[in-house]
């Protein structure tokens, strides 16, 4: 082993720096943001905080009640609906920045980390990828080249992966706060629609769930890390539902939901969600036989035999 | 002191393997979300009937995997395991399909690789096999 060595050390200091980074350009955003849109985005963290001092203090209303109003108490259920009030703004204003912007810089790296790792392979294999491209186009070729063959996982799979983008991204409530903050936003779908759409999305990350569980080959591969972070994808989509429905009148469900969507943009490019990427880059500029793309790209650093670089 | 040597000599050469691929291994690794949708495209896999220990993904996250994440530091009887895996269990056909694009046959590559320098590889001469 040479000392030199020490890729976990270098990725510490790698993700360190893209932290300080991200922290610095976050504050240099929000005091632009500050000088351009300060009238907007007062009136809009004044009806947010209201709208959570108001549902807290509803909480801490019946609770008060139910324990004979004390002094303490109301204390108590004031530094409670401060706390809560707090972790509301700074989740959907100054947490939501840093984390989408750790995402961002965290993407970038790994696209200049791909770069590195792979090689332009001149002609031969590009040229096989269009050839599978225009057979399958034309007829001749399968349109499953390249797509998961299993037809039940490949279903899932796939609608999974599309509304876990397409739900947060459409959704009404969403957008209405898109608008408030940046005066701009995407077309919104209806709200019962969104409502099933979500439940559709749980009932599928369940099945990733109980597959993860009950299948033996997944099962041998599982960790921890693997259920936490199915969980966690799961986590915004249920508090966002139970919120919409009403089912806890609590501020702190709105913050998990908050915290969760934050926690899930900050990890994207350093766990496994990081396969989002990574698919990209891989299927869509790697050439080979099941690329989706006609990728001029090869794995360069193998050079071990085996490999598609060779 | 020689036998140290010698082990400080194979470390090194391992470690030189682990260097040139290591940030590959590690990116693979990372984006290997664990879903075992490879097991199906593996012929050695359908052959035994389906036996988890043998879709691909489990066999390069219990062959590289362990040796990246141990830096090469395994014991001999843990470097047998691997290599049933990379030798007995893996013929590098490259049929395999990954869904997110991970080259599985590159990652068994390497670890068949490490094996080589470690000196555990299938004899065919008559000598002791490992």
């Amino acid at each position: 082993m040479t000392s030199r060595w020490n890729p976990g050390a270098k990725c510490w200091l790698r993700a360190v720096i893209v932290i300080l980074v991200s922290v610095a350009a976050t504050q240099l955003w929000s005091e632009q943001t500050d000088a351009t849109t300060s009238a907007s985005r007062a009136s809009t963290q004044t009806t947010a905080r209201t709208d959570a001092t108001t549902s807290a203090s509803r909480a801490s209303t019946q609770t008060t009640a139910r324990t004979d109003a004390t002094t303490s108490a109301s204390r108590a259920a004031g530094v409670h609906r401060d706390i809560a009030s707090t972790l509301y703004n700074v989740g959907q204003g100054p947490a939501l920045r840093l984390c989408l912007l750790v995402a961002v810089l965290g993407i970038l790296y790994r696209i200049w980390q791909f770069r590195r790792l792979t090689r332009v392979a001149p002609g031969r294999l590009s040229a096989g990828a269009w050839a599978g491209m225009a057979a399958a186009m034309s007829g001749h070729g399968s349109w499953r080249r390249g797509v998961i063959p299993h037809p039940v996982m490949r279903t899932v799979s796939l609608a999974f992966h599309i509304l876990l983008f397409l739900v947060p991204l459409l959704l009404p409530a969403h957008n209405m706060i898109l608008h408030r903050s940046i005066h701009a936003s995407l077309p919104a779908i209806p709200a019962p629609l969104a409502d099933w759409l979500t439940i559709v999305l749980i009932a599928l990350g369940a099945f990733f769930l109980v597959r993860r569980l009950v299948s033996p080959r997944v099962r041998v591969l599982s960790t921890a890390h693997d259920y936490l972070i199915l969980l966690l994808v799961l986590t915004p989509f249920v508090t966002g539902l139970m919120a919409y429905h009403h089912v806890l009148s609590s501020p702190w469900l709105m913050i998990a939901h908050i915290a969760s969507a934050d926690a899930l943009f900050l990890l994207l490019p350093f766990t496994k969600l990081g396969h989002m990427p990574f698919l990209v880059f891989s299927r869509f500029f790697i050439s080979g036989e099941y690329a989706w793309m006609p990728g001029r790209r090869a794995w360069g650093t193998g050079g071990h035999a085996g490999g598609r670089d060779k | 002191m020689n036998g140290s040597t010698d082990d400080a000599i194979m470390a090194h050469r391992i470690g030189r393997v682990l260097e040139k691929s290591g940030e590959m291994i590690k990116l693979s690794l990372q984006a290997c979300a664990h879903c075992a949708l490879c097991a199906e495209s593996c012929f050695k896999f359908q052959s035994s009937g389906g036996n988890p220990g043998y879709s691909p993904s489990y066999k390069a996250i219990n062959s590289i995997g362990k040796i990246y994440r141990k830096r090469g530091r395994l014991s001999e009887s843990e470097y047998n395991a691997i290599s049933d895996l990379v030798w007995n269990r893996c013929a590098l056909c490259m049929r395999c399909y990954c869904p997110v694009g991970i080259n599985i046959p590159s990652l068994i590559a390497c670890a068949r690789n490490v094996c080589r320098e470690r000196g555990v590889f299938p004899a065919y001469d008559g000598e002791e096999n490992s």
